[in-house]
């Protein structure tokens, strides 16, 4: 057991109330810290993270969510961090230390450079004399697969972030864990985009370049390997408007993608390979558009009731085709997180998931935002999960 | 026109090679036997396998009668991990292939019938022949008992020992179950046949690791001067320890004073018409195949000199969609009918996997079945 930061010897179990004024200051600190790091302006997803913890977002959710009780932290926190997705560590960290937690983080094995600059930047910050008492709330580690290892901080625990899925979640439930330990657990999940036909027809051309950006972005920013990366693009509209959406649509995309994403060979192998299985395995399967190697479009001639097995990596797509909304209802399960829309409006979306009674969907956001960490994440209201509140009459 | 309706046709070769020459035809007369036969292959198979027909159907618009080698279809070799790919009925399956498989690892499964396997033992007759002779040679296995023996898995390792095994009389196994040289057999065999030509065989990271290098580790040398090695198989999981066809060559050459090496590309998939090496150390596409190479990442046909990805066709797989294939080795073309060595068709070089690619296990020496 290794602490790239932090100690098994310094750990302080005593929480803190949420949003306490040093806790806002130090994420601040820990903004500024990356934003000035060269090294992390090649990374987008660090800067995303820096620009989220940055001051003015952490006071507006600080001063919109005190409670008017008192609200306190679990204590000790125990974090299995994902590493698909090496950012979400610090994401981890920060919502559990701004609701008063004292956070042991496992990091994934595998080492990346992500991970690496957050880390310097907390060990810069922290140096801090003013965030000397925060030092001992902070605790990365890394370990080789271990059970008695887990269990132990599972058992001293009072809360557990589990992220890798729904066999890392598993296995973990099957470990003894202290009786009072909360948990918040990212399973598996599905994510998807939906496009109205007759508002792309209606776009400009300054509007369509503009979303074909934002597109990219939710596409190949994680090689679709995110749980809020789109695999599926639903059009919706009559037959007719969504052809011709299509037409305009996708030419203009494909150039764009073609100038930002280079799959590696043995990537576009995997999808090429995954492609052919599919074709294979489902007779829904209609055409596949194979022009460039940023993006293969898988067509599906219908909804089937597997919509979270239709997954695709490295630039690959599924498209659908159904007259409204609500017909895409039946496909949406607890499975289903992220649904990434063009051309609806809020009374719309809202009405879709209040009148559908959706098992599934945790966030509804607009094209080019899949990745955007909030307030909430997966359905969670992290900061209030992560706390208890005192009762004092 | 549909082929779908089209009756299949008759099944029997129509345009092979003619025997001792497998290497006669220049560009032209190539495309023009081989094209007839691979899109009487496409038909055939189209109608067999329903996996294959789904494919062609999505992916390539339906069968379509095609004028060059480079238009056909061509199905990415792991499939064959994934599903049992077969165009005849099982009743007619006399055999089948894989690759063997790590822990873990699927394997490829190859169906073969009868006039299949037939095919296959013609081509590598007349392919193999070409550079060593019609007569039977002694032969020395650089490989062990083991490996023959385990007829259960019928690996590619067994399959090429087996193979080769119609050029040779009495077998000799140079390593003994725990892959160790197995100096008495050696002395034995060479006492017997090591004045006159020898055929020695194996995979090349067998040969490597367990007959050069185990030589050079004792201090050990032999004396074949007639030995003619065939080799194939690559590297596999010894990539990091791959060392260039000169260093193979020369270093065999010091400690065995074996002079004549023929290396082998092949695939289970498209097992009897392998590529072999010339004197001129370029891998060669007989008569009974084409080579094309094609950019890994749009999958475009790239010209002579452009490392890119290997596509191969064949025209032996009867029993399985097996005649075009897209493998997940690099090569790069050289040129065609343009060989010193005098032999006709294309001649290439092959550069390895890609990278990251799963490694196939088939002479994987850790996982060797004991």
């Amino acid at each position: 057991m290794r602490f790239p930061l932090g100690s098994a010897d310094d750990i302080a179990p005593a929480p803190e109330p949420v949003f306490s004024p040093l806790r806002v200051e130090f994420l601040a600190g820990l903004s500024k810290a990356l934003f000035a790091d060269a090294s992390a302006k090649s990374h987008p997803d660090v800067a995303a993270f820096a620009f989220w913890c940055r001051r003015a977002n952490i006071e507006t959710w600080a001063s919109r969510h005190r409670p008017s009780g008192l609200r306190i932290g679990l204590g000790p926190v125990f974090h299995v961090a994902p590493a698909n997705v090496p950012i979400n560590f610090a994401y981890s960290l920060a919502f559990a230390f701004l609701a008063g937690n004292t956070s042991i983080v496992r990091l994934p094995s595998r080492h990346g450079e992500q991970i690496d600059l957050v880390i310097r930047a907390l060990q810069e910050v922290l140096a801090e004399p003013r965030f000397a008492t925060l030092r001992s709330a902070i605790h990365l580690l890394r370990y080789e697969h271990d059970d008695r290892i887990t269990e132990f901080w599972l058992q001293n625990t009072l809360g557990r972030i589990i992220w890798g899925g729904d066999a890392t979640v598993a296995h973990m439930r099957g470990l003894r864990a202290h009786p009072r330990s909360r948990e918040i657990a990212f399973s598996d999940r599905y994510s998807f985009c939906v496009v109205n036909a007759a508002a792309i027809l209606a776009a400009d051309a300054g509007a369509l370049s503009d979303l074909y950006l934002r597109f990219a972005n939710d596409m190949y920013l994680m090689d679709q390997h995110a749980c809020s990366s789109p695999h599926m693009l639903a059009w919706i509209g009559e037959a007719g408007e969504v052809d011709d959406a299509r037409r305009l649509f996708w030419p203009g995309f494909e150039l764009l993608a073609q100038s930002r994403y280079e799959p590696e060979p043995i990537q576009v192998m995997d999808k090429y390979v995954d492609t052919c299985r599919e074709i294979i395995d489902s007779p829904t399967v209609d055409a596949v558009v194979l022009r460039h190697p940023a993006l293969t479009r898988i067509r599906l001639c219908s909804l089937t009731n597997d919509l979270y097995r239709r997954r695709g990596y490295f630039g690959t797509l599924h498209e659908l085709s159904l007259p409204s909304l609500s017909n895409i209802a039946a496909g949406i399960d607890p499975r289903c997180q992220t649904m990434t829309y063009f051309g609806f409006d809020a009374e719309e979306l809202r009405s879709f998931v209040v009148d559908q009674r959706l098992l599934g969907l945790d966030r509804i956001v607009p094209i080019g935002k899949a990745h955007d960490m909030g307030y909430s994440w997966d359905g969670f209201d992290l900061i209030g999960a992560l706390s208890r509140v005192v009762e004092i009459n | 026109m549909s082929m779908r309706t089209d009756p299949v046709g008759d099944p029997s070769p129509r345009s092979l090679p003619s025997p001792g020459h497998p290497y006669a035809l220049h560009r032209a007369a190539k495309q023009e036997a081989l094209v007839p036969e691979l899109n009487r292959l496409t038909r055939l198979h189209y109608a067999g396998c329903a996996e294959y027909r789904r494919l062609v159907d999505v992916l390539h618009g339906g069968p379509r009668q095609v004028d060059r080698c480079e238009d056909f279809p061509y199905l990415p070799v792991r499939l064959f991990k994934h599903y049992e790919l077969r165009s005849v009925p099982e009743a007619d399956l006399v055999r089948t292939l894989s690759s063997s498989g790590t822990s873990g690892q699927a394997v490829s499964r190859i169906h073969l019938d009868k006039d299949t396997a037939a095919r296959q033992t013609r081509a590598l007759t007349e392919i193999a022949g070409s550079f060593i002779g019609s007569r039977r040679l002694p032969m020395l296995i650089v490989d062990c008992p083991a490996t023959l023996a385990n007829r259960a898995g019928f690996s590619a390792r067994t399959a090429g020992i087996l193979g080769f095994s119609i050029f040779g009389r009495n077998p000799t196994h140079a390593l003994d179950d725990d892959m160790q040289i197995d100096s008495g057999a050696i002395e034995a065999f060479l006492a017997r046949h090591g004045e006159g030509p020898v055929l020695v065989f194996g995979f090349t990271a067998v040969v490597w690791q367990h007959f050069v290098l185990a030589l050079a580790a004792r201090g050990a040398s032999l004396s074949i001067p007639g030995g003619i090695l065939i080799h194939g198989g690559g590297w596999k999981k010894l990539a990091s320890a791959a060392v260039s066809p000169d260093e193979f060559k020369s270093r065999l050459r010091r400690l065995t004073g074996i002079a004549r090496v023929h290396n082998y590309y092949g695939m289970v998939e498209q097992t009897g018409s392998i590529f072999m090496e010339c004197e001129h150390g370029f891998l060669h596409a007989s008569d009974y195949s084409e080579v094309i190479i094609r950019d890994p990442l749009d999958f475009k046909v790239v010209a002579p000199g452009v490392p890119g990805l290997i596509q191969l066709l064949s025209v032996l797989p009867h029993s399985y969609p097996g005649h075009s294939i897209l493998t997940e080795d690099t090569g790069t073309m050289v040129g065609v009918d343009d060989c010193p060595c005098g032999r006709q068709g294309a001649r290439f070089q092959v550069h390895g996997r890609l990278k990251d690619a799963e490694t196939r296990g088939c002479s994987d020496v850790d996982h060797h079945p004991a």
